[in-house]
């Protein structure tokens, strides 16, 4: 990101800020997406986090932070926008749960034969907290220590949970892969 | 992980399909008109604070002080005079060991904080225009150090434990600690763009840099108890290495020491995580990210042997990963670490072990999400553990299991002043 334009959007540059806006929107708003699984709600917590970036703009003391701090801003505001509706991350989480019950660690799952829709359907079985670790990890390739600061947890915890995140959507996966048979075996 | 890297490949071509980086129709302009009709808050006003989460973990760790607490609770009540008064001659607790819980200090909106043990009678003993943060009592209880200013720049402040008295000691500071004797506080400091362990007295003079040679300190730093004569510290052995270790130096400088064996920072280690010195000054504990006898990787505490070397790995849990911890407690006789929850999913949970390893761990309190947690710490006299959240604080009694919520609301690490028993 360009320092110069973070500065002069620190010094209250309304112009800088929405150039600033104009060259992050897009990625900000695909992460939102993948976190959240809902368009709408995506962009509602991607507008949040842009308005809330411009109110606090005076908290941010080094420019070269404002990616890594507005990454920040857009996962709060998702873990917000998701808090809407619990009740149903309490569901994915119990499906997710059980799946990792099932899964006998260290077993190749097959994931080579994984097509998109069970990836879809073992992704959206996550948390969004989850799904954030998974997106700011995999899809953006944010090393451990700044998606530890973005996610504000140690980096133990951050690869605590990537592994375990990761398992459980192997187990998800492998649980897809056994209903044809539990099927065919109750008829 | 490596077994899981097709997954990982497969994961990051998928994620890259579904989202697909383009500018969301007409949200631009949407986002541009609100920001047009938006005002900015001025910084000190920020309840959003962007600080590396290792400063705020080792800030919020940092030290475990000492002195007048239930009397100060009642000096506040009473009298400012009458408080300076007592404080002046109340006993003074030993600077480690278990003491007399007194006082909570934290901060709350960029000003300082004290309420009493029980989380009441709240007052705010520092304010103003400045963002002050991170307060924490010397081991005698009669200071209060914090940090001033925002994110990366942060200056480390000394106040009297009322509040009065402020004054600045060292800016760009990293890390800050009260040595044993209270009489001068030890920091890691930013100077020309590398960190350096500086010493100064807690009037703020006789700054001075301590000679690591190439030893490239990296953060933490704490006085050794229970004399002080040593700094222990975190660092690399020169600039850009992978390895990571700890050291000793007397505080006049000399006696520079490697305490045990290195360990190597590597994309799947993550050795000496959260070190904390015995409350006797004999041994060190922390966690690191590790495979142990080959197996998984995992967070396991060890303990290591500040005279020796000597590292013992304890095997504390069935399930010891942890993200956060060690804390001795105040006899030194056990270590409070958080670990995950064994009965809420993808919750967390304080356990409890002895450091000789003769019992297993048990949990207390209640499990938590570990997004809002802060810190965690035993109080001075060793019967109850707090925890701080970002909505309040738990305190668990130790007797009975006992968890009750103090100082709801509060966003902040808070800091238990010790006194004398």
């Amino acid at each position: 990101m360009d320092r110069d334009l973070v500065e002069r959007a620190m010094a209250g540059d309304r112009e800088a800020f929405t150039e600033l806006t104009r060259r992050s929107i897009g990625q900000l708003h695909a992460v939102a997406r993948l976190i959240l699984r809902d368009n709408e709600r995506a962009e509602d917590a991607t507008q949040e986090a842009l308005v809330a970036a411009w109110r606090q703009l005076s908290a941010l003391r080094d420019p070269d932070r404002f990616e890594a701090w507005l990454r920040r801003l857009l996962v709060r505001a998702c873990y917000r926008e998701a808090g809407k509706t619990r009740k149903q991350w309490t569901i994915a989480s119990r499906i997710g749960q059980a799946a990792t019950a099932l899964a006998p660690l260290g077993v190749d799952p097959g994931i080579a034969i994984a097509d998109h829709d069970e990836l879809e359907r073992a992704f959206s079985r996550l948390t969004p907290d989850r799904r954030a670790l998974i997106v700011l990890h995999f899809y953006l390739g944010l090393p451990l220590q700044e998606t530890s600061e973005i996610l504000g947890i140690p980096v133990g915890t951050v690869k605590s949970r990537l592994t375990r995140t990761t398992m459980q959507m192997r187990a998800s996966l492998e649980a897809d892969a056994r209903l044809p048979l539990r099927g065919e075996t109750t008829a | 992980m490596n077994e899981l890297s097709g997954l990982d490949r497969r994961l990051t071509a998928w994620l890259e399909e579904q989202a697909p980086v383009r500018e969301p129709g007409g949200l631009l302009t949407v986002v541009t008109d609100k920001v047009a009709r938006t005002r900015r808050l001025p910084g000190w006003l920020m309840s959003e604070r962007w600080i590396p989460m290792q400063t705020r973990a080792q800030l919020g760790a940092a030290p475990r002080a000492a002195l007048v607490l239930a009397l100060l609770s009642m000096l506040i009540l009473a009298t400012a005079v009458a408080g300076a008064i007592a404080l002046g001659q109340a006993p003074l607790p030993e600077p480690y060991g278990p003491a007399r819980n007194g006082s909570l200090v934290y901060d709350e909106m960029g000003d300082i904080y004290l309420a009493d043990a029980s989380g009441t009678n709240t007052e705010a003993i520092i304010t103003g225009p400045t963002f002050d943060h991170y307060p924490f009592f010397s081991h005698d209880g009669t200071l209060i150090a914090f940090a001033r200013g925002q994110d990366s720049d942060l200056t480390s402040m000394v106040a009297n434990a009322d509040g009065t008295d402020v004054r600045e000691l060292v800016p760009h500071v990293q890390w800050a600690e009260f040595v044993a004797s209270d009489d001068q506080f030890v920091v890691t400091r930013y100077v020309d763009g590398r960190l350096v362990i500086s010493i100064v007295d807690v009037d703020g003079q006789d700054l001075h840099d301590l000679d690591v040679g190439a030893i490239e300190p990296i953060d933490w730093v704490q006085s050794r108890p229970t004399d002080g004569a040593e700094i222990v510290f975190r660092g690399h052995p020169f600039a850009g290495s992978s390895a990571l270790g700890f050291w000793a130096i007397g505080t006049d400088g000399s006696g520079l020491r490697q305490i045990g064996e290195l360990g190597t920072l590597e994309p799947e280690t993550g050795p000496l995580q959260d070190p904390v010195l015995s409350p006797d000054g004999q041994t060190i504990a922390y966690w690191s990210w590790e495979a142990k006898d080959g197996g998984s990787l995992d967070a396991y505490v060890h303990v290591r042997d500040l005279t020796t070397g000597d590292d013992q790995l304890l095997d504390l849990y069935p399930f010891n990963d942890t993200g956060s911890g060690p804390h001795f407690s105040p006899d030194g006789k056990s270590l409070l670490y958080e670990s995950h929850s064994a009965t809420v999913p993808d919750y967390d949970q304080l356990v409890i072990a002895p450091v000789d390893g003769s019992q297993p761990a048990t949990p207390i309190g209640p499990s938590f999400d570990y997004r809002s947690r802060q810190s965690f710490d035993f109080s001075p006299d060793g019967a109850k553990v707090f925890l701080s959240q970002v909505n309040g604080t738990t305190v668990i009694d130790l007797t009975d299991a006992a968890a009750t919520t103090t100082l709801p609301g509060i966003r902040s690490v808070l800091n238990w002043q010790r006194l004398a028993r």
